[in-house]
């Protein structure tokens, strides 16, 4: 006897019809899980490509690019570089100097880049000086505006639409705090990528607004190909001051890129953690609508439909629902990926380097890994059931007593699997030293076991209660063997809860350890009552500096005791851009630097002789001790600095090192000041001093002035404000495993009907049987949160001893607290309770009768 | 009589119109309104107060293996406003905040090379702003320079100062594609002032006049380096100085320049200014300098030019190409004729700038020379000048 195959496409698709919310459900797990891939890979190419975009369009078609310390280069090496060079019929180095740095103009972070329009054209190949296309009119009259005008500018055509600026019309830049009148007096039609974010102005114009007169930012080099070239790059390379560096211009994108790299881990963690959250709850939805027909299935299979049609009807259905749920996924994902890619430049620029994102940037793979996900998930998670039904005898099917024998031994295997997946976490951490990714192999080994282990705990903990309970309450055993026999129905679903609570639990005890451990260390570092800084993207940016006519007035306000000051700037070392902070310290803050390594007794004198101080990241990252050496490029040339130890700070994934302003502005030449923390006179209070200060610095410079109070707030909102991501999609992974706890009882309860309404029939009130059902729900619950419990415990110790030590080079203090609890304990009872709602209801008002008959 | 005037008739369109809302308050360019004496070293320095002037140095050079060559190197300073013009950094709070990279002076150079054994005619332009020492130009000791490209005395330290009379030493050194060339210069002769004692009227209009002198002989030796091989070399150089603030007429469009050394001692320049109908212009003029070094200004009537031949360039401009040049009153009548066919500098403006020939007979004996022509306004608004207007 056959089965017409249309008939089994009909019962496949009048399941679904009859079933919407288990489609529905389906769908939602996996529309969730693709998301959240698509929208934290967005969020995080983006702004890697709003970054590589920034520096190429700077670069243009330069080969190399010559840069100095914080100051720049000397713009004499660029007149000898030209005026110097010998003569010669071969091709030569074309040079263009540039001076860059951050500017906000209506409320925008924008780049401006001052250049010599001739250098420019001669570099880039131009018969034309550059602004002479932007500006228009004659070539005379384009050059007098471009060099006279005051303030004159010229952006890319768009960016002045979208700023509402006209030519002619005038603009605020903001640089530092110090407010300068801008004209745009021309525009940039040929759209080239980067473009965007660019105000380009004369080279004079750029030094002046950034304080940055007599250096050049960099100088672009475009080398000739060939023999040519390589002669003339040797013969570069010798007229360079020891303090200037020479490097491929791609180099240079690749090195900055670097330092954004601790960051990236971040955020490619986080999408592999929402990756196998999803892919769980996926195979959970999925895997449902197989089981939940498992009995269809036997029947179909009982009256002569093949193996391989039933297997093609369940694959086939795992493709539509898999498709269309990566595809409503990468809809979703594309929506959020828009808001996290702000959330992710911001926390980019809050490091050093500016990011101004204006493009979402799609990367093709970012499709194929969503489609993927989907596809593959939802494909795995049908299989395997469909194999088992489809694959036994025919009748077999039909009798739950088998499949729950079996899956009471798959169970058993699992918690084996599972203890062998906790054994490997741990000899991963052990074995790799300082490998980040192996910390998160880990992490997901950790989370598997814990999805593994749960089915046992839970047939062990019901069999167990149901024998404590067997004397007092008939139905009280009755409920709990009867969790414990459905382990099919009951354990994927508890599997899933105890895995997305346990991350819960682990990823909130670390986030909170590491806020209690940062507020804690802004207690200590803040000592100062006071802090003024210049404002500005970019904490690194050497434009950002108290005038030196400001910084007085500020110092010699009354009611100022006592001061520290420090310059912020990124300097070239042996090994990469280091961002180093030079600190004048005033007495009280010595105390507030915490000191992990080194000689606490011989620290403070070696400091003040020059020696450096390493932040832990730093030192992790470079591998550094006390005693060692690290050679920073000064004015002079490259100096080994030694090394006198390293502290405690949290300001940054990627660290900084620490020197004495003294020592720093004799070997940098660089007198400038970012930033003072201001002690006041006793008796005096931080809000009374502010308006003074503010009185002192006004209508020379819109400085940041915050009381230590404020600026505590300030770091702590920052921070949270780089966690939202983290939050977001564990509250996702607790949704979705909630959801996936709705599916799985209503799967359960359906096959329940017929016990129930034989203890209905034996004088269970309806009141009863939905407290009975509610009960088994939030015993479930009980059992999730058991296993996760212990688990999260072990995934926040992995997460902060092994995650963020090996990513950030952090020690952060295990912080418990009962809140971390108390959440995840009313994540995993809500979810239970919730999720029993539905199917209480049912046991309560369904009729007896009925479901008696159906025997 | 040079290029630069072609630039200058655009600008000044622009200026004039920019100076007109405000002439009351703005300071202005100086003028060449009325003859005055040459001073030296000064005048081989540079008038800052006017809008432009050039040092333009045109020379026949032959190689020890008898090669021929032909150079041009030109070096040219345009002020965008006059000196008081405030800018931004006025309103800067310190004087130490201003950048060194702010200036009202741009500087051109163009350095061209006609090879005529290789059939090669290459040339060079170099941008500059006339700051921090990229470009610049100073009288004493006498230099002028745009990069590494330089005119004047290389070296300066012990050198006399009033350089440019007969004995002076000047280094001449550019660069391009294939093509080095580094020279010594010696004025064989002091400098010749043109038109009225040194003021050259372009137009009826005052103002539309520069300060003009040229030193039309100067002997120069030193070496061509070709594809990395050097060449000594040796020959006759010539350089035009002229500054002012005005332009052309606005009937004037271009004109012919002839730049002659006859081999007989004497020299002629003039220049033949074209109107917009194609009839020569009434202010041409130029300067006859005997064997003697005497200098006789000469008037559009006391000469006459005829265009013998054309050629069309690359770029489909008709130059042209061959003229016959007569001078009745000094009983001179010469043929001139390019050593190549094209010397065109496709710059913005394009011109024809190249070595010629010369054969003749002065006073009833022949006579040969050498000499550079220069050909402007040929290539109309489709030739580049469009860039300048």
């Amino acid at each position: 006897m056959r089965v017409p195959v249309p008939t089994l496409w009909a019962a496949s698709l009048r399941h679904f019809l009859r079933q919407p919310a288990q489609l529905a459900l389906a769908l939602v797990a996996l529309t969730a899980g693709v998301a959240t891939i698509v929208a934290v890979n967005i969020a995080t190419a983006s702004s890697r490509r709003a970054f590589e975009l920034s520096m190429r369009a700077v670069n243009g078609p330069a080969t190399q690019i010559i840069s100095g310390g914080p100051q720049g280069l000397d713009e004499a090496l660029y007149v000898r570089l030209v005026t110097g060079a010998p003569l010669s019929g071969s091709p030569q180095p074309i040079f263009a100097p540039l001076v860059e740095g951050y500017v906000t103009a209506h409320n925008r972070v924008m780049q401006l880049v001052g250049v010599d329009p001739f250098a420019t054209a001669a570099l880039q190949g131009s018969r034309e000086a550059m602004p002479t296309g932007a500006v228009g009119g004659t070539t005379f009259a384009a050059l007098r505006r471009w060099f006279l005008e005051p303030g004159a500018v010229v952006m890319a055509a768009d960016t002045a639409r979208q700023l509402r600026l006209r030519v002619g019309e005038a603009l605020t830049v903001s640089i530092g705090g110090v407010r300068r009148r801008a004209t745009l007096i021309g525009l940039i039609r040929d759209r080239r990528p980067g473009d965007a974010t660019l105000i380009l102005t004369d080279i004079a114009q750029a030094q002046e607004w950034l304080g940055l007169t007599g250096h050049l930012t960099q100088i672009d080099v475009r080398m000739p190909r060939g023999p040519a070239g390589t002669a003339a790059l040797a013969a570069l390379r010798r007229q360079l001051p020891p303090g200037a560096r020479l490097e491929r211009a791609a180099g240079q994108v690749h090195q900055t890129l670097d330092m954004t790299s601790a960051f990236s881990i971040n955020l490619t963690a986080m999408s592999l953690l929402a990756l196998l959250v999803s892919a769980l709850l996926i195979y959970g939805a999925v895997s449902f609508t197989v089981v939940q027909r498992r009995r269809n299935i036997a029947i179909m299979r009982a009256i002569g439909a093949t193996r391989r049609e039933l297997l093609t009807i369940v694959l086939v259905e795992a493709v539509v629902l898999g498709a269309a749920g990566a595809g409503l996924g990468v809809l979703l994902g594309l929506t959020v990926g828009h808001g996290l890619v702000h959330l992710v430049s911001q926390t980019v620029n809050d490091l050093y380097y500016v990011v101004s994102v204006r493009r979402v940037t799609l990367p093709a793979w970012t499709l194929l890994e969503a489609l993927g996900a989907g596809l593959g998930t939802a494909l795995a998670a049908s299989l395997i059931p469909a194999l088992e039904v489809a694959g036994g005898a025919p009748q077999l099917g039909l009798r739950r007593s088998a499949l729950e024998g079996r899956a009471v031994l798959i169970a058993r295997w699992l918690a084996w699997l599972g203890a062998a997946f906790a054994l490997a976490a741990g000899a991963l951490i052990a074995a790799s030293s300082r490998s980040v990714l192996a910390g998160f192999a880990s992490l997901f080994l950790l989370l598997l076991s814990v999805a593994a282990v749960t089915p046992s705990v839970l047939r062990g903990l019901a069999r167990l209660c149901a024998k404590a309970l067997a004397g007092i309450s008939s139905v009280a055993r009755l409920a709990l063997e009867d969790i414990a026999g459905s382990l099919s129905r009951t354990g994927v679903a508890v599997a899933a809860l105890g895995m997305a609570v346990a991350a819960m639990i682990g990823v909130s005890i670390m986030v909170e350890s590491f806020r209690v451990s940062l507020r804690h260390w802004l207690e200590e570092t803040m000592r100062a009552d006071i802090y003024v800084a210049a404002p500005g993207p970019g904490a690194g940016r050497p434009e950002r500096r108290i005038e030196p006519a400001v910084l007085q007035a500020l110092v010699a306000t009354p009611g100022v005791a006592n001061y520290s000051a420090s310059r912020s700037v990124i300097v070239h070392s042996s090994r990469g851009d280091i961002a180093l902070d030079a600190l004048h310290l005033a007495p009280g803050s010595y105390a507030g630097i915490e000191l992990t390594a080194g000689n606490p007794r011989t620290v403070w004198r070696d400091y003040d002789r020059g020696a450096l101080l390493l932040s832990e990241s730093l030192a992790w990252r470079l591998r550094l001790r006390p005693g060692e050496h690290l050679a920073l490029i000064t004015a002079a040339g490259p100096r080994e600095f030694p090394i006198a130890g390293v502290y405690h700070e949290y300001g940054s994934g990627v660290g900084s090192a620490m020197m004495s302003l003294k020592a720093y502005r004799r070997l940098w030449h660089d007198d400038a000041v970012t930033a003072v923390g201001l002690y006041l006179d006793p008796g005096v209070g931080a809000g009374q001093e502010i308006p003074r200060l503010e009185a002192a610095s006004a209508g020379r410079q819109a400085l940041l002035i915050r009381s230590n109070a404020q600026i505590r707030a300030m770091s702590l909102d920052i921070f949270d404000r780089t966690f939202i991501i983290t939050r977001v999609l564990y509250w996702l992974a607790a949704g979705i495993a909630a959801i996936g706890l709705v599916s799985a009882l209503l799967a359960w309860e359906l096959d329940r009907t017929r016990e129930l309404s034989v203890l209905r029939a034996l004088g269970l009130t309806p009141r009863g049987a939905a407290a009975l059902v509610e009960a088994q729900t939030l015993f479930m619950g009980c059992a999730a949160l058991l296993a996760a419990i212990p688990a999260g415990l072990i995934i926040a110790l992995v997460l902060t001893k092994v995650i963020d030590r090996r990513a950030f080079g952090w020690h952060i203090e295990m912080h418990l607290h009962a809140l971390q609890f108390v959440n995840a304990l009313a994540l995993a009872l809500a979810a239970a309770l919730l999720a029993g709602l539905y199917p209480a209801w049912r046991a309560a008002v369904g009729p007896i009768a009925g479901k008696m008959r159906e025997e | 009589m040079r290029l630069g005037a072609l630039a200058a008739t655009a600008l000044v369109m622009t200026m004039t119109l920019a100076a007109h809302a405000t002439r009351a308050q703005r300071p202005s360019f100086s003028q060449a309104l009325r003859p005055q004496p040459l001073e030296f070293p000064r005048d081989q320095g540079p008038h800052p107060n006017f809008r432009q002037e050039w040092w333009y140095v045109t020379g026949n050079l032959d190689s020890s293996t008898g090669e021929r060559f032909g150079f041009e190197l030109t070096i040219f300073r345009f002020a965008l406003a006059p000196s008081a013009l405030p800018t931004q950094s006025a309103t800067l709070t310190s004087h130490a905040e201003r950048s060194a990279w702010r200036t009202r002076q741009i500087y051109l150079g163009h350095f061209a090379i006609t090879d005529v054994a290789r059939h090669r005619f290459r040339f060079a332009v170099r941008r500059s702003r006339g700051a921090l020492g990229l470009a610049g130009a100073q009288a004493d000791p006498f230099r002028v320079w745009i990069g590494n490209w330089r005119i004047g005395q290389s070296t300066a330290l012990g050198a006399p100062s009033s350089s440019v009379a007969k004995g002076a030493v000047w280094r001449l050194q550019a660069d391009e594609r294939g093509y080095v060339m580094s020279l010594t210069a010696r004025p064989l002769m002091p400098p010749v002032p043109n038109g009225e004692d040194g003021l050259s009227r372009k137009s009826g209009q005052p103002g539309d006049a520069t300060y003009y002198y040229s030193i039309p002989r100067i002997a120069v030796r030193g070496t061509i380096v070709r594809d990395g091989q050097p060449l000594q070399v040796h020959g006759l150089a010539w350089l035009d100085r002229e500054w002012g603030s005005g332009s052309l007429g606005p009937q004037e469009i271009g004109w012919k320049w002839f730049g002659l050394q006859l081999d007989d001692g004497s020299c002629l320049m003039f220049y033949a200014l074209r109107d917009r109908d194609g009839a020569e212009d009434p202010y041409s003029a130029g300067t006859w300098v005997d064997a003697h070094g005497q200098a006789h200004p000469l008037t559009r009537s006391e000469v006459r030019i005829e265009d013998l031949a054309h050629w069309t360039g690359p770029s489909a401009v008709r130059y042209p190409s061959r003229w016959r040049l007569q001078v009745p009153s000094l009983g001179l009548a010469l043929t001139v004729r390019p050593v190549l066919a094209d010397q065109e500098l496709m710059t913005s403006p394009r011109y024809w700038e190249g070595a010629v020939d010369v054969a003749g007979t002065r006073a009833g004996r022949p006579v040969a020379g050498r000499g550079y022509v220069e050909l402007v306004g040929y290539a109309g608004a489709r030739g580049g000048s469009a860039a300048y207007r």
